[in-house]
């Protein structure tokens, strides 16, 4: 990995950490959008040190989709009267950095020991902020929360491309483009829409 | 791409689905339905003939016998939905499209030798099963669609990190990805495509969806989705480094958590739907405990139950809104007893392959299949209806459940030799 990719990819999963402990789902919404451009311009920067133009053209679809598009998305709903606008807390700051130095640990761990030999530092990187995006999910609750965590999830599978030669296209797109969080904003958007609209039981 | 027979059956649902849309009436939306499942049916009947690898083939005509008898309950189903004003015109018309999408998704992920092109598959299936579950106007509908995307968000997202692992193990010169990756792909995979079939830890959202959807929607979300994660699962163990016949304990432990915990959940769960989703899910845990036993014998009984449980879960979500005829009454019993048979059944066939590879491990499966056969038998439903209330047999309604319950029956005590030779060419991972 060079060292701008991997300076970007380090700058994406402090801001896991911060994703964990930030009170307001606005600054959360912000954290995410700028943690998914940083890990876009790490996987653009690796791509142009390894003239592959194709994990050039994810980071660009990553850096539009997942830095730009869904969270102006994920804003606009955010916007709405009827969601509140601090995200609700399951657990101390204690329990949470633990567990978030425990996944670390795991991930790094698990990285070294569980795959094959090659670049292991991008995929240890995409794992640990896989899993720090699907803790986000456990500690805190709001209902945009799954989308925003789902979100920074998928700033770990752009990372963790980087570290695969000769990965596929569709592959490729498939780590670039955030289907799952899509689903989830669109799954809070429907929920959103329908809650006032309900028959009577 | 050539317009070959595996790309009609999988296009022909999204087809479907776009029509569906444009169609404003139920009634029409109801016939259409109806009439595109069964034609993917009969061109996925022609698939064996077409398909190399037969599970594949297996799966997908077992997807589309189901999504077929479920839409023949469409004018039943979904008229009792309308009239509890669960249904309105609008989201009936949502239903419908999500009935055909689930189905064209779960056959794209079936037929495609991809990884990626499974988990795109797998994706697409679970959007489509989040909209027939938020189909119904409830509040407790939404909340359980949200949920039901929440939990097999993170599945998919663990699954297309592993699905990412296998591209690393294939190398840089392949271009699609391989069946056998890192320990750390298999870890991902297992845990993620678990969620979707309702494996520990990730399970809890499968109960709730099947008990807050329509009849129809409970039976697709029970039945369809199973078959995508199961089938990863076998192309895994069948691309393992160290041999497709090695046990895989990650496949055991995971498997024999999931019957245990259902198993008690279901002594413990008065809900009908609620009840027969615990008694599937304990079943997947004892097929995915066979698949990772690694024998042709295991492999043979875990594809038996996989096939008979699709079967038998349909038949009986099937008969839940039957009018309360005797007929339907003895159908239900049937469909009821042959369910509380089946752990005995899966114990049967999958204990001589677990002796030879742990005896201790007879102990908490036979306690894990006999506390289910127990709380199922215990908890045994009636029809609801008392003796005035029976009305004349329509042998119509029932006939798609006596066709399912009818193949069980040949499967399980009379199974014919080429139907045998197949099942035994697929536990042989060919």
């Amino acid at each position: 990995m060079t060292a701008a990719a991997g300076l970007a990819g380090a700058m994406a999963l402090a801001l896991s950490f911060v994703l964990l402990f930030t009170e307001r789902i606005d600054t959360d919404l912000r954290v995410c959008a700028l943690q998914a451009m940083a890990a876009a311009v790490a996987a653009g920067a690796q791509g142009w040190a390894e003239h592959a133009a194709t994990l050039c053209f994810a980071a660009l679809l990553a850096f539009a989709l997942n830095g730009l598009a869904l969270p102006l998305v994920l804003r606009r709903l955010a916007g709405r009267t009827t969601l509140p606008s601090a995200a609700g807390r399951r657990c101390g700051f204690a329990i949470s950095a633990l567990a978030a130095a425990v996944l670390l640990a795991v991930s790094v761990a698990g990285t070294l020991r569980l795959t094959q030999s090659g670049q292991s530092d991008p995929l240890a990187l995409g794992l640990s902020i896989l899993l720090l995006g699907l803790l986000l999910l456990a500690l805190r609750s709001h209902p945009l929360l799954p989308a925003l965590g789902l979100l920074s999830s998928q700033s770990g599978m752009i990372l963790a491309a980087c570290a695969i030669h000769g990965l596929p296209l569709p592959a490729l797109v498939l780590a670039a483009v955030p289907l799952v969080p899509t689903l989830a904003a669109a799954s809070e958007w429907l929920h959103d829409g329908n809650r006032l609209a309900l028959m009577p039981p | 791409m050539s317009l070959t027979l595996p790309v009609i059956v999988v296009a022909l649902p999204f087809a479907a689905a776009v029509l569906l849309a444009c169609i404003g009436s139920w009634r029409a939306g109801i016939r259409i339905n109806a009439a595109a499942a069964t034609l993917v049916f009969i061109l996925a009947c022609l698939l064996p003939w077409q398909i190399r690898t037969a599970l594949p083939a297996l799966l997908a005509l077992l997807t589309a016998l189901v999504a077929m008898t479920t839409s023949w309950f469409g004018w039943r189903d979904v008229r009792a939905a309308l009239a509890a004003r669960r249904l309105d015109r609008r989201s009936t018309r949502h239903h419908h499209v999500a009935f055909q999408t689930l189905l064209g998704a779960a056959l794209l992920a079936v037929l495609s030798d991809s990884p990626a092109v499974t988990w795109l598959g797998a994706t697409i299936a679970v959007a489509a099963a989040a909209g027939v579950t938020a189909a119904v106007r409830t509040t407790e509908a939404q909340r359980t669609a949200s949920r039901l995307v929440l939990l097999c968000g993170v599945g998919l997202m663990l699954a297309l990190f592993g699905t990412l692992l296998l591209y690393q193990a294939a190398g840089p010169d392949a271009v699609s990805g391989q069946w056998g990756g890192s320990q750390l792909a298999v870890i991902c995979l297992v845990l993620g495509y678990g969620g979707i079939v309702g494996l520990v830890p990730l399970h809890s959202w499968l109960p709730d969806a099947v008990a807050e959807g329509t009849t129809q929607g409970a039976t697709l979300v029970g039945t369809l989705l199973a078959n995508v994660p199961l089938l990863v699962f076998l192309r895994l163990r069948s691309a393992m480094a160290d041999g497709p016949d090695r046990p895989v304990v990650l496949y055991v432990v995971v498997g024999l958590a999931t019957l245990m915990f259902a198993a008690f959940c279901l002594a413990m769960q008065p809900d009908i739907r609620r009840r027969l989703t615990l008694a599937g899910t304990a079943m997947i845990g004892v097929v995915v405990f066979a698949f990772g036993l690694g024998s042709p014998a295991a492999t043979f009984g875990g594809l038996l139950v996989m096939t008979m449980l699709a079967l038998m879960r349909a038949s009986l979500f099937q008969c839940l809104e039957a009018t309360p005829t005797r007929a339907a009454i003895w159908t239900r019993t049937a469909s009821d007893l042959g369910l509380t048979g089946l752990p005995i059944f899966a114990l049967f066939l999958v204990a001589g392959a677990t002796a030879d590879y742990q005896p201790w491990l007879l102990l908490p499966l036979a306690a894990g299949a006999l506390l289910a056969a127990g709380s199922l038998l215990r908890g045994r439903p009636t029809m609801g209806a008392t003796r005035d209330a029976i009305r004349p047999t329509n042998l119509l309604e029932l006939a798609p459940v006596w066709l399912q319950l009818a193949l069980v029956v040949v499967l399980a005590v009379a199974m014919p030799g080429p139907v045998a030779g197949w099942f035994r060419t697929m536990a042989a991972f060919r």
